[in-house]
C-alpha cells in the first residue's frame, strides 16, 4: 500500500481527512477494511460527486479504491452484459463496449472519469435517465465489500433474475454506507444514431408541453432537458433519425441541430469548477413549476428542468451565492411541500458558508427504516459515517 | 387453532371474513406448484388498518403469517408452510387514484394485472408488466414476486414499473416505501421490498407508472425447422441492434400441443416458432420490421406472418399464451419451471435439458421468453404412476443445476419460495445468504412472517416436496 504524497489531503465537507490510502489491490483494501483501527472510512473514486454529502465522522481516513479495483471488463456482446470492477470509469466501460456496438446509457455529471462503482454508490443519473432511468436499473449483479470486510455477492450476471433478495437496489444509491461496491454486472444496450436537437420555448410550461407532446407521440427521446436563458427556455432533445419528421411537426418550435457543448452543458449543469451550491429536486409533474420558481427566486446562476424525469437543478456560483437564512428557509418549505408527494431535495454542493445552515438530505419520513438498515449491515459506523441521510 | 387466535382475528375483519373450517380451507393450501399445506385460518381484511390488526394479533400469539394475492404464483409463496394464518388481499380491490399528468395510478393490492391497463387506456396509457397470468394474479402479488411477463424485455419488469408502495411490515408497521412519483431520498426500501416474495411485509397500496400506449405494433410469427435456427435468429435480431418489446420461443412438443387445442395453422413438422413484437412509431417500426424479417430469413424461416391490427396479432399470439393449458393433451400433469442461462447458452441448455428429460422418462415442453434467455421446461408426467412426483421433481433439480452451471440464475421471474430455496446455495455463499438474511431483520420478521421462503431454512419447515401424492396443483390453469 502506498500512502499518497499528496501536498495537501483534500477536504470532505470541510474536513481533513486523518490519512489518505490508495491501497493497491482487492485484498489490501480488505484488509484495510477489516482492520476496524477506529477511524471512519470514506471511499472515493475519481471524486466527481466528492462534494457530496455531510460531513465525515472524525477522525477519517481517506480511501482511494481505484487501485484496488482495477482490472478487466468481461463483455459478451450475444448476452447483452458485461461484468466489470468498479474502479472502471464509465469513459473505459464505454470505449469497450462500443467495439461491439453497444452502451451503458448512463451519463452522471463527469461521466468519462466517474468509476463505475462511485455512480452506482452515488445513483444520480444524467439527462440518458429521461429514456433509461437510473443506475440501479442496469445492474444484474453486484459484490460488495462489507464493512466487516467480509465479500458479498447479490444477483447474477443474466438479464433477467429473481433469485434472492435484491440487495443491488440497496446498495445503489446508499453512498458506500453498507458497502464498498467491488464489481458489478450490468446490462448493456445496442448503441442507436441519434440526433441532437435544439428548440426555445418563451415559458418554462411551453417547453414541458413540448415534452408531453413527444412522449405521448411515442417520439422516446433519448433526453430532454430544459435550461433557463436570458430570454426564456431553451431545450436539447436527442431522438432517433426516424423521429425527427415526426418531431418537427408536432414541436410547435424550430427544432435546429444543437450544438457540440450543448449536451455537455446540461449534462455536468452544476458540476463546472465555479459551481459553489447546487440543488437536485425530485417532484411531481404538477410541482415542477411551482418548484422552479421558488428556487429561481434566490437568484441561481443556471437552472435545469428534466421534465419527464421530474427533476429540476440549480446552481449558484460563489459570487451569486443567497444568505444562509433565506436559502435554509426555501430549502424548508420546498421540503415540506414535498413530504406528502414523496419527492426530494439533495443539496449536492454546498459551500462551507453554507454549510451550518443546510442539511444536504432531509430526513425522510421512514428515517427509522433507513438507521435499522445502516445497522444490519455497518453496525459499528465505520463506512462514510456522517456522510448521508440523517447522518447515517 | 386456538380460541384465542380465532377471537382475535374475528376481532380484527369481522366473523364473516375469517375462515377456519377445514373445507374452507382447503383453496388456500396451495398456489400453482406442487408444494401444499393447510392453514389454520385464512383472513380477509378490508383495509390496511385490518391488515395491521392481523399482522400484530398473529405476532402477539406467534403465529405465522402467510400473504396471499390470487395464488398463481409458481414458487410455493402463497402456501402456509407452517400452517398458522394465511391473509388474503381479495377484498382490497379499490382504484385509488388514477393520475394522467403524473402518469401514476394508485391501488389496493388485490387489484388484477390487467386492471390497470384497463383502467390506464382511457388516457392513451398502460402497465407495461404482463405475467401471462394477468387476468387473475394480483399487483401485490406482482410487487411480491418481482413479476415479469413475456413484453419485460424492452421495458423491464415490475421493479421498473412500482415507484411506491405503502406497506404493513412483517412487524405490524405501517410505512410508505418510495413514494407517489419522484424519488424519494435516502436508502431505496422499495428496490428491496419488491421481489421479497411476501416475507417482509405486506403491500396495501401499490402505485404504478403508466406508459404510454406505442403507436404502432407489428407482430411477427416466424416457424423454424428447429430451435438451433430460430434461436440464431434470436441473436441475428439482437445483433442487428433491435430490442424487440417481445420475443417468444416454442418448441416443438409445445408446437404440436397448442396446434391440436387451438388451432393455430403450426405446420404439423414445425420444429420451433419465434414471436417477434416491435412497437414505437410507424416510420421507425417499419424499418425494424424489415430488419426482423430479414434476420428470419436468413435464418431459414419457413413462415413468417405479420399482424398489425389488434385483432391479427391476438391471434398470433393465441398459441403463446394458451401453450401451457394445451399441453394437458399430451399428459395429465406437468412440471412447470423457470430458469435463466446467458442468452448465448439458450441452445445448449436445452439439449441438457432435453437429455435430462429422456433420462427420467418425461417430455419436455419449452415455452420461453427467448429474449432474456429465461427458460420455461414444462416436464409432462402422470402423477398416478408409482414414483413419478418424486421424479419428476428430481428432474427439476438437475434442469436447475445445469442453468446455474451454465452461468445463469434459478428463477427469472416466478420467485425462489419454498421450491427452490435449498438449491440457492449452488448461486450463493454461506456468507452471501446471511448477509441475505438480515434484510429480514430490518422489517423485524422474526421468522414468523411466510416463513420457509427465499433462504434455505434449517428445521421446521418439513419436506412436503416430497410428499406422497403432494401433486395435482399444476392444472391446465397454471401459466408462464
Amino acid at each position: 500500500m502506498s500512502e499518497a504524497a499528496a501536498p495537501a489531503p483534500p477536504l470532505v465537507a470541510g474536513r481533513t481527512p486523518e490519512i489518505v490510502v490508495a491501497p493497491a489491490s482487492l485484498n489490501e483494501l480488505r484488509e484495510l477494511v477489516a482492520e476496524r483501527d477506529g477511524r471512519t472510512l470514506v471511499p472515493v473514486g475519481a471524486g466527481t460527486q466528492f462534494a457530496l454529502g455531510g460531513a465525515p465522522r472524525e477522525p477519517f481516513m481517506l480511501v482511494d479504491v481505484r487501485g484496488a479495483l482495477a482490472g478487466e471488463v468481461e463483455h459478451e456482446p450475444a448476452d447483452l452484459t458485461a461484468v466489470a470492477p468498479a474502479g472502471v470509469t464509465l469513459g473505459e466501460l464505454d470505449a469497450r463496449l462500443a467495439g461491439s456496438g453497444q452502451r451503458l446509457p448512463l451519463d452522471p455529471p463527469h461521466a468519462e472519469q466517474a468509476t463505475l462503482g462511485g455512480v452506482l454508490a452515488v445513483g444520480t443519473g444524467g439527462p440518458l435517465r429521461t429514456r433509461h432511468g437510473l443506475p440501479r436499473d442496469f445492474v444484474l449483479g453486484m459484490t460488495v465489500l462489507r464493512a466487516d470486510g467480509e465479500l458479498v455477492k447479490a444477483g447474477g450476471r443474466v438479464v433477467k433474475n429473481v433469485t434472492g433478495y435484491d440487495l443491488m437496489r440497496l446498495w445503489c444509491g446508499s453512498l458506500g454506507t453498507i458497502g464498498i461496491v467491488t464489481s458489478v454486472a450490468v446490462r448493456v444496450l445496442p448503441r442507436v444514431e441519434t440526433i441532437d436537437l435544439r428548440f426555445e420555448t418563451e415559458t418554462l410550461a411551453q417547453g414541458q408541453a413540448l415534452a408531453e407532446r413527444f412522449l405521448r407521440a411515442d417520439l422516446r427521446p433519448e433526453l430532454l432537458d430544459l435550461t433557463r436563458e436570458d430570454s426564456g427556455w431553451v431545450g436539447i432533445v436527442r431522438l432517433t433519425e426516424g423521429a425527427v419528421p415526426k418531431a418537427e411537426s408536432i414541436a410547435e418550435a424550430d427544432l435546429v441541430p444543437s450544438g457540440e457543448g450543448d449536451y455537455l452543458a446540461v449534462r455536468d449543469l452544476g458540476f463546472g469548477e465555479g459551481d459553489a451550491l447546487t440543488v437536485r429536486v425530485s417532484c411531481p409533474t404538477s410541482a415542477i413549476a411551482s418548484t422552479t420558481a421558488a428556487i429561481e427566486g434566490l437568484g441561481p446562476s443556471r437552472v435545469l428542468v428534466r421534465p419527464l424525469a421530474r427533476e429540476v437543478r440549480a446552481t449558484w456560483g460563489e459570487g451569486s451565492l443567497p444568505d444562509a437564512d433565506t436559502v435554509a428557509g426555501a430549502v424548508g418549505r420546498l421540503r415540506a411541500g414535498l413530504a406528502e408527494s414523496g419527492g426530494g431535495l439533495v443539496a449536492e454542493r454546498i459551500p462551507d458558508e453554507l454549510r451550518g445552515a443546510l442539511d444536504p438530505w432531509g430526513r425522510p419520513a421512514n428515517f427509522g427504516r433507513m438507521a435499522a438498515v445502516k445497522a444490519a449491515f455497518d453496525p459499528d459506523g465505520r463506512l462514510n459515517a456522517g456522510r448521508y441521510v440523517g447522518g447515517l | 387453532m386456538s380460541a384465542e387466535l380465532l377471537k382475535a382475528l374475528r376481532d380484527v375483519v369481522g366473523r364473516e371474513h375469517v375462515l377456519h373450517k377445514p373445507e374452507d380451507l382447503l383453496v388456500y393450501e396451495l398456489d400453482g406448484t406442487i408444494d401444499r399445506s393447510l392453514p389454520d385460518a385464512v383472513v380477509f381484511p378490508a383495509n390496511t388498518e385490518e391488515v395491521q390488526g392481523v399482522v400484530r394479533a398473529c405476532n402477539a400469539l406467534d403465529v405465522p403469517v402467510t400473504p396471499r394475492g390470487a395464488g398463481t404464483g409458481l414458487s410455493g409463496g402463497a402456501v402456509p408452510t407452517r400452517q398458522g394464518v394465511v391473509l388474503a388481499t381479495a377484498r382490497m380491490r379499490r382504484i385509488l387514484d388514477v393520475d394522467p399528468i403524473e402518469r401514476t395510478a394508485t391501488v389496493e393490492p388485490g387489484v388484477a394485472n390487467i386492471r390497470l391497463s384497463e383502467i390506464a387506456a382511457e388516457h392513451g396509457l398502460f402497465y407495461a408488466p404482463d405475467p401471462s397470468s394477468q387476468k387473475a394474479c394480483t399487483i401485490g402479488g406482482n410487487v411480491a414476486e418481482n413479476a415479469g411477463g413475456p413484453h419485460c424485455l424492452a421495458l423491464g419488469v415490475t421493479t421498473n414499473h412500482v415507484i411506491g408502495m405503502e406497506v404493513v411490515t412483517a412487524s405490524g408497521e405501517v410505512e410508505w416505501l418510495g413514494s407517489h412519483g419522484p424519488e424519494p431520498t435516502g436508502y431505496d426500501l422499495r428496490g428491496l421490498f419488491i421481489g421479497s416474495e411476501g416475507t417482509l411485509g405486506i403491500a396495501t397500496k401499490v402505485v404504478v407508472r403508466l406508459v404510454p400506449v406505442p403507436e404502432t405494433v407489428v407482430t411477427l410469427l416466424a416457424i423454424f425447422d428447429d430451435v438451433e435456427s430460430a434461436s440464431e435468429t434470436v441473436s441475428a435480431v439482437i445483433g442487428a441492434g433491435l430490442v424487440p418489446a417481445a420475443l417468444e420461443m416454442m418448441d416443438t412438443v409445445t408446437l404440436q400441443a397448442a396446434e391440436a387445442g387451438l388451432r393455430c395453422g403450426y405446420p404439423p413438422d414445425a420444429g420451433a416458432v419465434l414471436l417477434i413484437e416491435l412497437d414505437g412509431i410507424d416510420e421507425v417500426v417499419r424499418g425494424q420490421v424489415t430488419q426482423a424479417r430479414a434476420a428470419c430469413n436468413e435464418h431459414g424461416a419457413t413462415e413468417i406472418r405479420t399482424a398489425t391490427e389488434p385483432a391479427e396479432r391476438e391471434l398470433l399470439w393465441k398459441g403463446r399464451k394458451g401453450a401451457i393449458g394445451a399441453l394437458g393433451r399430451i399428459a395429465p400433469n406437468y412440471y412447470l419451471l423457470d430458469g435463466v442461462v446467458p442468452r448465448s447458452k439458450l441452445v445448449e441448455t436445452m439439449g441438457e435439458v432435453a437429455r435430462i428429460g429422456e433420462g427420467y422418462g418425461f417430455p419436455v415442453a419449452n415455452v420461453f421468453h427467448a429474449g432474456d434467455g429465461n427458460l420455461h421446461p414444462c416436464l409432462l408426467f402422470d402423477e398416478r404412476e408409482e414414483g413419478a412426483t418424486a421424479r419428476v421433481l428430481e428432474a427439476g433439480a438437475e434442469i436447475m443445476r445445469i442453468c446455474v452451471d451454465a452461468g445463469g440464475a434459478l428463477t427469472g421471474e416466478h420467485g425462489v419460495g419454498f421450491e427452490k430455496n435449498r438449491f440457492m446455495a449452488w448461486l450463493y455463499s454461506e456468507e452471501d445468504l446471511e448477509n441475505m438474511r438480515r434484510v429480514r431483520g430490518i422489517f423485524g420478521n422474526e421468522g414468523g412472517f411466510n416463513p420457509c421462503k427465499v433462504l434455505p431454512e434449517g428445521t421446521g419447515c418439513g419436506e412436503m416436496a416430497h410428499q406422497e401424492g403432494a401433486l395435482a396443483a399444476a392444472g391446465p390453469d397454471a401459466y408462464v
